[in-house]
């Protein structure tokens, strides 16, 4: 009798053929990550952690660089930070000095070395760009939030890069971007608005993020100007935090590119307008 | 009882022939043609697997080998690696810009409205419209239906209910209507309402049809089809709600004359597609829209052995722009508006050398206007045909083509969000050089019928969107800017067999393809729709006149994407660092569909009730990977599967 299908081993060398994929691991070796602050009137602050590969789950306690060296140069004196915790935040720890305060148009560079792992960034602080106001308003419906809308002048000299900064009042806050809190100016002197969003995080964070200001809650909020190179961080770092994280619709593929040479992250020198708030009890 | 093999008919067998009290049976699948091209015939397709409780022309094209979609939730057709919107969709000569919905259910088409659905895959001829890919063309009816005052079908799912219906006014008149409505949030929006945010889907379409024969010799036809798709999101923690709307029209108004010696047609035709993207929170509010809209006419002769023909086309383009306000200086976005014409002469002779060698030359010169930028371009077509009888028929094609629209944008799996653009001195014509050689050898004594078809296609000008979402609130925003283009190439194998075992009809279906791509200077990377191996199992069988069963079984190379290289922490976030694009793909894709048929006929009514288990083996079929961090600190690699997993499926559908 004739086979019906006499092509069964090319059905099973397709079979196994197609169970062969190219699941590429391209791993990396630790590269030294900063994310380092000055303002003008400020001290600096930088954290240090490096990268971990993918491949496999881990702690992210692995990342923070508690033994390293930190040096902040402003092109005449050198000041060697002083590592400590910081206790709630994320990562634990942190780099400062009181030695040292930041001045308007003043370029500074950070180096920071650990075990081999050596990354420096330059940034230079531009002048701040006052806050006009902040008009704060309940959100319709929802009684527990208000929203809030900063207002600002454009400077003179243009174009102009700005991020929101937020400080929330509960232990282990530090100041972060606000959500969406980017905006380049292209105007002089035009009157500028930004909403003012709560950080979005994801260690250390609440489960439900809710990005409207919490009625009864403090804030300090900073508009901070920064350098283009700076501001282009902040802005890739915005859409990764609001729209990249895990979407199946939108491309999530952004890559930072940072002011840091020989690692990863971002010096962050900004000229920063600072505004506590409290918003009206529910 | 006459028995009709589908396969051996001669295709395109559009002539009508009336029989009474014959029953007509056969193979149940589609047969691919020499060419890799196929007919789908809705009458033929009640028995077929439904796709969220619908029998769809797209939806049953993916199954074939090469065919695929980007991952469950994406619509639209990849045909051999290339683009989606490198595949041309018209109705009845008109061009339908998105026939896609939301989450991968099925198309815009409403499957019963129309008499067939020709799918050409690589072998074109000179008439082949503005596109570098595969074609479409759904065609309505237009023969008065001598038999019966009026005939359809209605069909109620679990997402919507269609009905078709086709009235034979006179000897002469033929109206044909259909409608689809979905109810979506009337039945599910509860189980998709999370604990702050809210989502609504809704959709419809519309399909009229009539056909005026005044003699045999002249038909006038009329189509008209439209489509809207809702979807709303809302999120009470962002105080967000997020909008998105599209919509489709095609219409076109045929005259077809047929002579002794010769067939012209005459066509007006308009196209419009439209999206609007809109987003309210707070104190700020977004619009993103966009526009497609083009008017056109044609006509086209067929001597026989000679066919010509001309086209004209004018396009009123919009591409992507935004506007908001609340955020830094408001804006009204940069808006710009296109407005290119097409004109486009083909004509195409086929000259018979013996029994056994057909040859088709043919050439279609296309010119392309939009502002400043012109381009003229004689694109040749030569497809050589030897029927080697019970040896098999090849089929060698080679031909240039152009396409002078572009559609890209921020979704990579092709949402209405993404936006076309005209061809123009920033983004210029997309091209391809394109060669396939196809083989069919007929099923004969009990051995399968053998496709087999080799393809390759160097394709320029390639649109490769590089826009982020948080580009939309920026003032300077000027899509254009955003579209960087890039060259490279498609091949690949396709392999089928086919046969009929017992009462089953069996198909194996094997592909391995790869596509490449560069940008100037640069090295070649993978293609996002680069199809690697897939290997495509279809039984279907009749088990007594009343039940018919249908198996589905597919496993292919997964998703290509672009891995993550190293992870850091920037401001309490977890930051990716990505490896080469494309470089990597997501595990392996599997998945068997069942479905059984119930059918009972009557005199006047017919009624099949369809079950379908979509996964019946619940794999998880990885969508997307990415990186989560734990309360505890500890972060991970989380694969994000598929809805579609044991996912039961009832559609009843009523023939009259």
């Amino acid at each position: 009798m004739r086979c019906k299908f006499p092509y069964l081993p090319l059905l099973l060398s397709c079979l196994m053929w197609t169970g062969c994929d190219d699941e590429l691991s391209d791993s990396a070796e630790p590269r030294p990550v900063i994310e380092a602050y000055i303002s003008q009137g400020g001290t600096p602050e930088v954290f240090f952690t490096t990268s971990v590969s993918p491949s496999q789950a881990g702690e992210l306690s692995d990342v923070v660089v508690r033994w390293g060296k930190v040096t902040v140069s402003d092109g005449t004196d050198t000041v060697i930070l002083t590592g400590g915790p910081l206790k709630g935040a994320f990562p634990p720890f942190h780099y400062y000095t009181p030695m040292m305060t930041g001045k308007a148009g003043r370029t500074y560079t950070v180096t920071a070395e650990y075990n081999g792992l050596r990354a420096t960034a330059t940034a230079t602080i531009p002048e701040a760009t006052p806050v006009d106001s902040i008009v704060v308003r309940p959100v319709e419906g929802v009684d527990s939030l208000c929203s809030a809308t900063l207002w600002f002048t454009a400077p003179a000299v243009t174009p102009a890069y700005y991020y929101i900064s937020v400080l929330e009042d509960h232990p282990g806050a530090r100041p972060l971007p606000s959500y969406l809190g980017t905006v380049s100016v292209e105007r002089p002197g035009i009157a500028v608005s930004m909403p003012v969003y709560r950080p979005k995080y994801k260690y250390g964070a609440p489960k439900d993020y809710v990005a409207q200001l919490k009625r009864g809650a403090r804030y300090s909020i900073a508009l901070c100007r920064v350098e283009k190179e700076v501001y282009d961080f902040w802005n890739s770092y915005g859409s990764i935090v609001a729209f990249g994280s895990g979407s199946l619709f939108v491309n999530s593929v952004v890559r930072l590119s940072g002011n840091v040479t020989g690692g990863y992250g971002i010096f962050s020198a900004q000229g920063q307008s600072k505004v506590t708030i409290s918003t009206p009890e529910p | 009882m006459l028995f009709y093999n589908r396969a051996e008919a001669a295709e395109p067998a559009d002539t009508t022939v009336n029989l009474s009290e014959v029953e007509v049976r056969g193979s149940l699948k589609p047969i691919t043609r020499s060419d890799g091209s196929v007919t789908l015939r809705p009458e033929l397709l009640v028995g077929h697997s439904s796709s969220a409780g619908e029998v769809d022309f797209i939806s049953l094209l993916k199954n074939m080998p090469g065919i695929a979609s980007a991952g469950d939730y994406g619509s639209g057709l990849q045909v051999d690696g290339q683009d989606a919107s490198q595949t041309l969709y018209t109705i009845d000569g008109a061009t339908v810009f998105f026939p896609y919905r939301f989450g991968g259910i099925f198309s815009t088409f409403n499957t019963w409205h129309f008499r067939k659905a020709d799918f050409r895959r690589n072998v074109h001829g000179a008439g082949m419209h503005q596109r570098l890919g595969a074609s479409l063309d759904l065609s309505t009816y237009t023969e008065p239906d001598t038999l019966k005052t009026i005939g359809g079908r209605a069909s109620v799912g679990l997402l919507s209910s269609s009905a078709a219906v086709r009235l034979t006014a006179s000897k002469k008149v033929l109206i044909s209507a259909a409608a689809r409505l979905s109810y979506i949030d009337e039945l599910y929006r509860p189980l998709l309402r999370g604990k702050t945010s809210d989502i609504n889907y809704g959709f419809s379409d519309y399909n009229l049809s009539l056909s005026y024969a005044p003699d045999p010799a002249n038909t006038i036809s009329a189509s008209l089809f439209a489509s809207s798709d809702r979807i709303d999101d809302s999120d009470s923690n962002y105080a967000l709600r997020m909008t998105m709307k599209w919509t489709n029209l095609a219409s076109s108004v045929r005259w077809t004359r047929r002579g002794a010696k010769s067939t012209g047609t005459y066509m007006l035709n308009f196209s419009e597609f439209e999206n609007n993207l809109s987003l309210d929170m707070a104190s700020v509010w977004l619009k993103v829209p966009s526009f497609i809209r083009t008017i056109g006419a044609s006509c086209e002769y067929d001597f026989g052995q000679w066919k010509a023909g001309a086209r004209v086309a004018a396009f009123n383009i919009r591409p992507q722009y935004s506007a908001f306000d609340g955020y830094g200086q408001s804006s009204d976005g940069i808006v710009s508006t296109e407005r290119p014409f097409q004109g486009e002469t083909f004509a195409q002779y086929e000259l018979r050398a013996g029994n056994r060698w057909r040859f088709r030359a043919g050439v279609n010169v296309n010119a392309w206007v939009n502002g400043s930028y012109r381009r003229v371009s004689p694109d040749p077509r030569l497809t050589a045909i030897c029927d080697g009888g019970q040896a098999g028929i090849f089929t060698l094609h080679a031909g240039v083509y152009h396409q002078n629209l572009h559609n890209t944008g921020l979704s990579d799996i092709g949402l209405a969000s993404n936006f076309w653009v005209g061809a123009s001195e920033r983004c210029p014509s997309q091209r391809a050089l394109s060669f396939a050689l196809n083989y069919k050898r007929q099923s004969y004594n009990a051995v399968p019928t053998v496709t087999a078809e080799i393809y390759y296609k160097a394709a320029g000008n390639q649109p490769e969107y590089s826009g982020m979402m948080i580009d939309l609130i920026d003032e300077n925003y000027y899509s254009l800017d955003k579209i960087g283009l890039t060259r490279g190439y498609n091949a690949g194998i396709n392999l089928g067999l086919q046969s009929r075992v017992s009462i089953a009809d069996i198909s194996v279906a094997y592909s391995y393809g790869t596509a490449r791509r560069r940008e100037p200077g640069g090295k070649y990377f993978p293609s996002a729709t680069d199809p690697g191996h897939s290997l495509r199992i279809n039984a279907s069988a009749e088990a007594d006149r009343k039940w018919q069963f249908n198996a589905d079984f597919v496993l292919s190379s997964g998703r290509r994407h672009t891995p993550v290289k190293s992870l850091y922490m920037i401001g309490s976030n977890v930051i990716s660092e990505f490896g080469p694009r494309n470089s990597a793909r997501l595990p392996l894709y599997h998945r068997l569909d069942l479905s059984a048929t119930y059918t009972i006929k009557g005199r006047r009514l017919s009624h099949a009730i369809n079950f379908t288990l979509l996964n019946a083996y619940g794999r998880r079929n990885v969508e997307m990977q990415h990186f989560s961090i734990s309360d505890d600190g500890r972060y991970r690699l989380k694969s994000t599967a598929s809805l579609y997993r044991f996912m039961p499926l009832i559609n009843y559908i009523m023939s009259f």
